[in-house]
C-alpha cells in the first residue's frame, strides 16, 4: 500500500538536503525560538519569518502543495484554542488567537521543511550526535516505524468495510462503524505494542537503550 | 546426548482465564529438529513464548539446566526467538539497528557487533539490506531479516514461531535448506508439513493446550490414523 510518507522528498538533492542534519536541527530550533517567543502584535516580524521560511522552501525544490497538506496538522489545534476564546477576559482574546495561530502555523511550517528536506535515519543520527537522550529517539523511530503500519490496517478495515456494504450508509451508522473502527485500532495497537515490548526483551533488552560504541 | 530444554507440567492460564497450556511434559536434546503442529488456537505461540522466559507458567522450565525464570540474561542469549509476525520482530529505523539490536545489548565492542550483523545478513542473502528501512520492505524480505536479527546472536537454540507462513515457493524453498543446514537445536512451530518432513526429527502434535503426540518425525508419519485426526496427511 502507498501513503505520501513525510520524508517522501527527502531524496533531493537541493543545497537543502545536502546541508548537515545537525546544523537544520539547530538552525529550526533557534528559528522556532524566535517565532514563538515574537510579540503577538509585531505582524512585520511574522511576515518576515514566513518569508524566510518561503524562500527556503523554493530553495528545497518540495513542492509546495505538499508541504501546504502537511502542516494542516496544526488545524485540531487551532480549533481547540478557538473554542476557549469566548471564555477569555478582556478585548485581547482576538489578538492573542492571532498571535498563538500564526506562530504555531509558522513553527509546525518550519519542522515540515526540516523533516521532509532530511532523510529520517540522518535525522534520527543528527539528534542521537546533538546528545539526545537516546530514549526520545528511540520513540521517534518506533512513531515513524509503527504509524505507516496503523494507517495500513485502517485502510484494510475502511475497505473490508466498504466491501461488504450495499446501499448508502445512513450518517448515524456511519459515527457507529468509525467509533468501532477505532476501538479495534486502540486494541490492535496496544496488542502490537506489547509483542514488539517481548520482541525487544527476548533480544537482550532491559529498559536501557544502548548504541554502539 | 544432552538435555537442553527440560520441562516439567506446565500450565499457562491468560490473564482474561484462558487456560492455553496444561501439563506440558517435553525434554529436548541438544542438535534436536522439533517441529510443533496442530490447528490455530492450540497453543503453540504460547508454549514457544515459554522458552525464553517471556511467559513463566509456573516455573517449570528449564534451558541447559538453568531455571528460565532466574537466569533470563543468559537464557536469552541462548535461545533466539524469531516471532511470527516480521512487524513485530522488526522494530528498529534501519536493516543493520535491528540486527545490531541483540549483540549490541550483548555489549559486544563495535567491530564485533558489524562482522555479526554481516555475517547474519549473509546467511540469509540480504547482504546489501544494512541501509534499508524496515517499513520499506517486502514481507519475505522482512521474514528473512527477522531470522537473521537473531542470528547475529549466536543462539544454541533456534526457536521460530511459522518461519515459512506465507512466504512464496522460491524464499520457502531457500528457507528451509538454510534451516536444514544449520547446525544448532531448532523448535518450530508450524503448518508446513514438507519442512517438518525435511528438517524435523521429533514431532509434537497439539491440540486445545495439551500434547496429544509426541514422537520421531517417521513413527508419525506412519500413524496414518493419527495424521487422519488431526487433518495433517
Ligand atoms: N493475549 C492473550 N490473551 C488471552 N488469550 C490468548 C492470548 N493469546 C492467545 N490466547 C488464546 O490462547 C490460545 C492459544 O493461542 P496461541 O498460543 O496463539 O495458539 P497457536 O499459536 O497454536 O495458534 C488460543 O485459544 C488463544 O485464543
Ligand atoms: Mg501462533
Amino acid at each position: 500500500m502507498h501513503h505520501s510518507y513525510i520524508d517522501k522528498y527527502a531524496e533531493l538533492d537541493s543545497v537543502i538536503h545536502k546541508a548537515d542534519s545537525r546544523l537544520k536541527i539547530i538552525i529550526s530550533f533557534v528559528f522556532i525560538l524566535f517565532i514563538v517567543s515574537a510579540n503577538p502584535t509585531a505582524y512585520l516580524s511574522f511576515v518576515l519569518y514566513g518569508l524566510i521560511l518561503l524562500i527556503l522552501l523554493a530553495v528545497s525544490r518540495i513542492p509546495f502543495l505538499f508541504i501546504f497538506k502537511k502542516t494542516l496538522v496544526v488545524i485540531p489545534f487551532v480549533v481547540l484554542i478557538a473554542v476557549f476564546i469566548p471564555f477569555m477576559k478582556g478585548q485581547d482574546g482576538i489578538i492573542l488567537f492571532r498571535g498563538i495561530v500564526l506562530r504555531s502555523y509558522l513553527s509546525i511550517l518550519c519542522m515540515t521543511l526540516l523533516i521532509s528536506s532530511t532523510k529520517f535515519t540522518r535525522l534520527l543520527k543528527g539528534l542521537e550526535q546533538l546528545k539526545i537522550p537516546k530514549i526520545f529517539i528511540m520513540i521517534m523511530s518506533f512513531m515513524y516505524r509503527y504509524l505507516f503500519l496503523l494507517v495500513d490496517e485502517t485502510q484494510r478495515m475502511q475497505r473490508a468495510k466498504e466491501s461488504r456494504s450495499f446501499k448508502k450508509t445512513k450518517r448515524f451508522r456511519i459515527v457507529k462503524i468509525l467509533s468501532n473502527i477505532i476501538g479495534v485500532l486502540f486494541v490492535r495497537s496496544y496488542e502490537r505494542a506489547e509483542r514488539v515490548y517481548l520482541a525487544m526483551c527476548s533480544r537482550g533488552f532491559n529498559g536501557r537503550a544502548r548504541t554502539m560504541e | 546426548m544432552r538435555k537442553v530444554i527440560e520441562i516439567k507440567n506446565l500450565n499457562y492460564t491468560y490473564p482474561d482465564g484462558k487456560r492455553a497450556l496444561e501439563n506440558i511434559t517435553l525434554d529436548i536434546f541438544k542438535g534436536d529438529s522439533v517441529g510443533i503442529i496442530g490447528p490455530n488456537g492450540a497453543g503453540k505461540t504460547t508454549f514457544l513464548l515459554h522458552l525464553n522466559g517471556i511467559f513463566n507458567g509456573n516455573s517449570s522450565v528449564k534451558v541447559c539446566g538453568l531455571p528460565v525464570s532466574e537466569n533470563l540474561n543468559d537464557i536469552r542469549r541462548k535461545v533466539g526467538l524469531v516471532f511470527q509476525d516480521p512487524d513485530d520482530q522488526l522494530f528498529m529505523h534501519t536493516v543493520f539497528d535491528d540486527v545490531a539490536f541483540g549483540p549490541v545489548n550483548m555489549e559486544l565492542e563495535s567491530g564485533e557487533i558489524r562482522k555479526r550483523v554481516d555475517d547474519a545478513l549473509g546467511s540469509v542473502d540480504m547482504g546489501d539490506y544494512k541501509e534499508r528501512i524496515s517499513h520499506h520492505l517486502s514481507f519475505g524480505e522482512k521474514k528473512r531479516i527477522s531470522l537473521a536479527t537473531v542470528l547475529s546472536m549466536n543462539p544454541e537454540i533456534l526457536v521460530l514461531d511459522e518461519p515459512t507462513g506465507n512466504l512464496d515457493p522460491k524464499h520457502r524453498k531457500d528457507l528451509i535448506n538454510f534451516l536444514r543446514d544449520m547446525d544448532v537445536t531448532k523448535v518450530m512451530a508450524t503448518h508446513d508439513m514438507d519442512m517438518v518432513l525435511s528438517i524435523c526429527n521429533k514431532i509434537v502434535i497439539m491440540d486445545k493446550g495439551r500434547i496429544v503426540a509426541l514422537d520421531a518425525t517417521e513413527n508419525i508419519f506412519r500413524n496414518k490414523e493419527l495424521l487422519r485426526l488431526y487433518s495433517l496427511d
